[in-house]
């Protein structure tokens, strides 16, 4: 396999870490109560600080420093997935994405645990306990609410319906993907894929929400190689106010 | 506190609570903080006390959770993953402390949902210097090391007072204000020693809150027989302008050493009397922004407001869930 | 319709109006939780403490807070104890540092309602002002038989000024080996603790750049 390859992975994995915690941080300080409020925050930094264990890998292969990647691009060179982009919107929105992102990240880690590549291994295996209780969290948090009252399991449905397409996104296939099955680095996009519809419907089973047929959903792709929605250039262009002022000095 | 000066009021009817108390309870109730121990909620108490306290702690929990407006602008644009992930923990951290205070005021018989209540209703005060705007990345860096300074000389004084859950609670809190100082100071150090822009950025945000911080104490403390028993009962543990000599004892001099100005010429250590000489506050002002017309008072109620009601599905639908089982408030 | 405008784009994303809050209605029904008491073992084999309170719904979510409040800084935490503040039997505090189990007696078993044998956990409050510590577990057919039984088990030396007696039945626990790694990741968060933030060689520098 070649180091484009793997830089490919890491990439995505990188990026979407970085801009969806970025995006939970939108909640800190106004969070629905005060002990979510802590906990979401802890999660945010979690997905920050990830990212950046995975651009120090990058750096180690030759890319430029965490902060020049991370504060320098423009939204065509970012490999997220789009679902990660989108708004916060309301906190049903932020949770849905939340439970249907880390149990992608959970099963991607604990694949990538495994990986014949050792440094990308050990930042895996060590991520993967903090992504469990990310878990944990979210599958409490869907469990209970979507069958607390009829308000709550509406605005849940909805938010799932609207996710879900994005969700998907999630596993857009890389244009790597054989090269990363044959050299046994994971089992691929689809695989993962596979085994998240099935965590994920038994949680929402239990939540009492209803998961449409999965054939009639329409993935949305393109993120992965840098077509993104209207959201992502100004989510940017934000985070990197301060950092532009003097990208060269030390702040 | 986080920041003092206009909590304690006396009032007639404070002296009314007083004067009912069984005279044998409030003797050993006295003896007890004299002996140096802490008083738990169980205890008896003087209703005076009770109502005191409540309303300082309650008065500190609505600070910390309006504190982390100001500094939480910045979260989504803070320049570099350090100072990302240090701004998220650090507003993070405020909003602990207000779980944690307003626990400790639950344990005196008010309910969390009643302090919130009072708070976006206007009915109880914060800090006062979180009304003020931070126009640059440069004004977050100044609350993280100086107002949070501020904050630790106000809470090391309260973690000596005798209420045990107030005091457990300061101590933990106290704790994570380590982080925040050094995290602040950290910031100004490399925007004051860094590019001409930089220094700028850094010198102009001093300029801009010099004057809230020295408001941030309140005015000189009234001696009042009101006043003498919250000190003997260690509610009140240092004066409002012990506070402020001991913070710029310490921090003028970190302040000069980074080559920055402080705009009062009339500042200066008096090297006869050790005491710290300043051109006296503009307290006109003070009273004007605490009673509603700061920059940002309106701004930052309405934030709390609608993160309440954005929220209020959400708690509504969990406490579905407990119906039937009664809030009791906490053991300690 | 005017919007807030505020200098943090978070806000501004949030379209609050400008008259948003000029009346406030105070509401009918109060949304207030009940609340939990929370015990942290800091590592293992050390015992749990009691560390503070969180308003939650339900257990599971009582634990969820809890972890991150009480247990998102430091090296090590290996276990998290989540008890319904109601289902916490309290003994009275002693005064003048008397021991409280020279107050238990067999007599304080009459009349108590006998169930099944079951287990409990005891806390004791060593120190005036400090939290409760984890004591042990002992078996007993009611509350007051176990504050019996932890007076033979537990009373020492040391006098202990209260005691707080918990079925083991009703608590969380969420520890040991299956959960360890929710907290593996705690030392690396560096950026947390004071520690990381060391510049003095930067005035340093700086100083001697000035007297230059
Ligand atoms: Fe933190
Ligand atoms: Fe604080
Ligand atoms: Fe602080």
């Amino acid at each position: 396999m070649t180091e484009e390859a793997l830089k490919d992975l890491l990439y995505k994995i990188a990026d979407d870490q970085l801009i969806l915690g970025h995006r939970n941080s939108e909640w800190t300080g106004m969070g629905p109560l005060l002990e979510e409020d802590i906990a979401f925050s802890s999660m945010a930094q979690d997905k920050v600080g990830s990212s950046l264990a995975f651009y120090t890998l990058l750096h180690d292969l030759g890319e430029q420093e965490p902060d020049t990647v991370a504060f320098t691009r423009n939204a065509e060179q970012f490999h997220n997935c789009q679902f990660v982009e989108l708004p916060i919107g309301e906190y049903n929105f932020s949770l849905i994405r939340h439970f249907l992102f880390d149990h992608a990240e959970l099963i991607r880690f604990q694949m990538l645990a495994e990986c014949p590549i050792e440094e990308v291994a050990q930042v895996a295996k060590k991520l993967k306990g903090e992504v469990k209780y990310h878990v944990m969290h979210a599958n409490t948090w869907i469990k209970q609410l979507s069958n607390a009252n009829e308000e709550a399991h509406t605005r849940m449905q909805e938010s799932l319906n609207y996710a879900l397409p994005y969700a998907l996104g999630i596993f857009e296939p890389s244009q790597f993907e054989n090269d990363f099955i044959e050299a046994g680095i994971y089992p691929g996009e689809k695989a993962i894929e596979t085994k998240w519809k099935e965590n994920i419907s038994k949680i929402l089973t239990e939540a009492g929400l209803t998961l449409p047929a999965w054939d009639s959903i329409e993935a949305v792709y393109g993120g992965r190689y840098g077509k993104h929605t209207e959201h992502l250039q100004p989510l940017l262009s934000e985070m990197t106010e301060v950092f532009n002022v003097d990208p060269t000095a030390d702040w | 506190m986080y920041g003092g000066g206009q909590v304690f009021e006396p009032s007639s009817t404070n002296n009314d609570l007083l004067k009912d108390e069984d005279p044998k309870k409030l003797a050993e109730f006295e003896a007890r903080i004299a002996r140096g121990e802490k008083i738990e909620p169980k205890d008896w108490m003087p209703k005076l006390y009770r109502k005191q306290l409540i309303r300082m702690i309650e008065q500190h929990g609505h600070s910390e959770i309006i504190g982390a407006l100001p500094e939480g602008t910045w979260i989504t644009r803070a320049p570099g993953f350090k100072r990302k992930l240090a701004l998220m923990a650090k507003v993070q951290d405020e909003v602990g402390h207000a779980q944690l205070l307003y626990g400790a005021a639950e344990t005196l018989g008010k309910s969390r949902e009643q302090m919130i209540q009072d708070l976006i209703t206007g009915k109880s005060k914060y800090s006062n210097i979180f009304n003020y705007p931070t126009f640059t990345w440069a004004d977050s860096c100044f609350i993280s090391w100086l107002v949070d300074a501020g904050a630790i000389v106000n809470q090391l004084a309260n973690a000596r007072g005798s209420y045990g859950p107030y005091c457990r609670a300061l101590d933990r809190i106290c704790a994570e204000e380590s982080f925040h100082l050094k995290y602040g100071h950290h910031c100004v150090i490399h925007l004051a020693t860094g590019t001409p822009k930089q220094r700028e950025m850094m010198q102009e945000a001093v300029n801009r809150w010099w004057a809230p911080m020295m408001h941030f104490f309140g005015p000189s403390d009234k001696i009042s027989t009101h006043t003498e028993i919250l000190t003997k009962w260690k509610v009140k543990m240092a004066t409002n302008d012990e506070c402020r000599q001991q913070f710029l004892d310490m921090y003028v001099p970190k302040i000069w050493e980074l080559g920055l100005t402080i705009p009062d010429e009339n500042l200066k250590r008096n090297e006869q009397t050790g005491e710290w000489e300043f051109t006296e506050p503009d307290w006109e002002e003070f009273k004007r922004v605490i009673n509603g017309d700061g920059p940002c008072n309106k701004e930052r109620l309405a934030v709390r407001r609608t993160a309440e009601e954005r929220g209020a599905w959400v708690r509504r639908a969990l406490a579905s869930k407990t119906k039937g089982e009664e809030y009791v408030a906490p053991m300690a | 319709m005017s919007f807030i405008n505020s200098l943090d784009p978070r806000i501004n994303r949030l379209s609050i109006p400008s008259e948003f809050g000029a009346s406030f209605p105070e509401q009918g029904e109060k949304d207030q939780f009940i609340t939990y008491e929370v015990f942290v073992q800091p590592k293992e084999n050390k015992a749990f403490q009691h560390e503070g309170i969180v308003h939650a719904p339900t257990e599971e979510m009582a634990f969820l807070f809890a972890k991150e409040q009480f247990s998102r800084r430091g090296m090590n935490c290996s276990g998290i104890w989540v008890i319904k503040t109601t289902d916490i039997q309290v003994s009275p505090i002693t005064e003048n540092g008397e021991d409280i189990y020279d107050y238990i007696n067999k007599e304080i078993m009459e009349g108590a309602a006998k169930g099944e044998n079951e287990k409990y956990q005891v806390f004791q409050l060593m120190k005036r002002g400090k939290q409760h510590i984890h004591a042990g577990e002992l078996d007993a057919h009611s509350p007051e038989e176990a504050l019996w039984n932890a007076k033979n088990k537990f009373a020492g030396d040391k006098p202990a000024f209260n005691l707080w007696i918990v079925k083991d039945s009703v608590i969380l626990k969420i520890e040991g080996e299956e959960f360890s790694d929710i907290w593996e990741t705690l030392p690396d968060k560096k950026y947390r603790d004071a520690m990381d933030y060391k510049a003095t060689e930067k005035i340093k520098k700086f100083k001697e750049e000035q007297k230059a």
